[in-house]
């Protein structure tokens, strides 16, 4: 009888510019939420994957002092990572390396380590020093938004289209307490009258930066509350080609998630129209449009007409992050996705519900286009 | 120049002798960007470093507002882009020596060197006058 792997619980801390405290407490803390949540004593997680980035899995093994932890991996897919990371534990429970295992993102983004420092964990590292920082290139909103421009000059995407993402988000957080841009509203002019961080990228195109930590825990189906665990169908990744340079790629709009889309929808067998809710890694406006396209929810080169007829709003035909995402809620690198995801297929998510949401597609985006799909359903 | 990474020493190597250059290889005669141990497409190591010509066209470009990159803090707002090398087959990062009104997606550019924000002189690509006006 081939076992299952299920969401069977998921945390999160609050979220804040300074938590005042160790990314290891903050694992400890999401981690612990999310044990509890799912019903379990702490003590019974004996799998472990960690962000490439952060508290390690020895660090959550000691922190908890866990027993006997049979099974830890860690993805360096960037903020692939919590995606890949949710394959691998699915992996590990699936073929009985691990009961319980806790996939999590813990990190001080706006106190500590800021984004300049933090690139320098991807590969490539001396392209990036000799033959894009010698000439001033050196953050991730300078690289993607040259791709932000050639997609506006080969499809007309346009700067409305941006907008229509980043108003979006923040109209979602004014549904989410939790959110850090809860009780903040932006309006059109808010946006357009922003500062530029790097043209076509204003400040309210750019992710938020967090202290806080988000967690699940990936158990087999069986060892789960049956009413409150979220299937988990298939978890796919994949890298762009090249994954170390985006000069190298012919086709600059190629990303890890145009690969592994088609692959998660093949083994949970379903097409992008039986999505219901969709969480989209979105570290800048840009990149929800061109996920929508890569993931296959419209064609390349319609991503803009498709957020600017209002697909995406909470009453569209496929909400993006109800919770406001990493423009407006947090950034955990993407965990928080996967635990809203588990909310939204629970019901628990009050006045920012999505009405008979069943199925749920979360993405995962990192360095310099790796990707990875999860597709979540209710139980 | 010992500073620097072993797998783009003769890009800096061609630097230093006033040319771009990039590798070729000789499996399938392809130029390369950027620099490896070996050709990303027929995985042959066997490569030898070429001149670039000294002109390209504008793929895309940002405008850097803000950076923390030593010496670029001054220099900020800068256009710093993706230059098609169509006759090599390659793009390469150049910082741009032109306002950003001035700057069209696919507009012909040269390289020439000069003085880097951060040090030592680096290519920077400005724009080529159009033909009409060479002739006058």
């Amino acid at each position: 009888m081939p076992r299952t792997a299920v969401i069977s619980g998921a945390g999160e801390t609050e979220f804040s510019k300074a938590s005042g405290r160790s990314t290891t407490r903050l694992a400890f803390e999401a981690v612990s939420a999310a044990a509890a949540d799912a019903g379990i004593d702490p003590a019974r997680i004996d799998g472990v994957v960690p962000y490439p980035m952060g508290p390690t899995a020895e660090d959550v093994i000691s922190v908890f002092g866990l027993p006997d932890v049979t099974f830890t991996a860690v993805p360096h897919l960037g903020g692939a990572s919590a995606i890949a990371g949710l394959r691998l534990a699915a992996l590990a429970v699936e073929s009985g390396q691990a009961e319980h295992v806790a996939v999590f993102v813990a990190r001080n983004g706006r106190s500590g380590t800021p984004v300049e420092k933090r690139v320098v964990h991807l590969a490539g590292r001396h392209f990036r020093e000799e033959l894009e920082e010698a000439h001033g290139l050196s953050t991730p909103a300078q690289w993607y938004s040259m791709i932000c421009r050639r997609h506006m000059h080969e499809f007309g995407t346009s700067r409305a289209a941006l907008a229509e993402v980043a108003l979006t988000m923040r109209a979602n957080a004014q549904l989410n307490e939790a959110a850090q841009m809860h009780g903040r509203p932006l309006t059109r002019e808010d946006y357009l009258s922003s500062r530029v961080i790097a043209d076509p990228y204003l400040l309210f195109d750019c992710c938020l930066e967090t202290d806080g930590a988000a967690a699940v825990i990936v158990s087999a189906a069986g060892a789960a509350d049956g009413t409150r665990r979220v299937s988990i169908l298939a978890a796919a990744e994949g890298h762009p080609d090249s994954p170390d340079d985006l000069c190298g790629r012919a086709d600059l709009f190629d990303t890890g998630l145009t690969r592994a889309a088609p692959r998660a929808f093949r083994a949970a067998g379903l097409a992008p129209r039986d999505v219901d809710v969709a969480l989209i890694y979105d570290c800048f406006t840009f990149e929800v449009i061109q996920q929508l396209e890569e993931a296959g929810f419209c064609p390349r080169g319609e991503g803009g007409p498709f957020v600017l007829d209002g697909g995406i709003a909470l009453t569209g035909s496929l909400p993006v992050n109800p919770h406001g995402g990493l423009l407006s809620h947090a950034h955990t690198a993407g965990m928080s996705h996967v635990v809203e995801a588990v909310r939204q297929l629970r019901g628990t998510c009050g006045a920012r519900q999505v009405g008979g949401a069943r199925v749920a597609a979360v993405t995962g985006w990192g360095d310099l286009g790796d990707g990875a799909l999860a597709l979540l359903a209710a139980s | 120049m010992t500073d620097g990474h072993p797998d783009l020493a003769g890009y800096r190597e061609g630097l230093a002798a006033g040319e771009l250059r990039a590798q070729r290889c000789a499996g399938g005669a392809r130029t390369f960007w950027p620099p490896r141990p070996a050709c990303p497409r027929c995985r042959c190591p066997d490569t030898s470093w070429e001149r670039l010509p000294d002109t390209g066209e504008l793929f895309t470009w940002t405008v850097v507002a803000h950076t923390r990159l030593a010496g670029f803090q001054d220099a900020v707002p800068y256009p710093v882009g993706m230059i098609a090398l169509p006759g090599a087959g390659i793009r390469m990062i150049g910082r741009i020596g032109a306002p950003a009104p001035d700057l069209t997606v696919g507009m012909p550019v040269r390289w020439t060197f000069a003085d880097s924000p951060a040090g030592g002189r680096q290519p920077v690509w400005t724009p080529v006058p159009a033909v009409r006006e060479e002739n006058r």
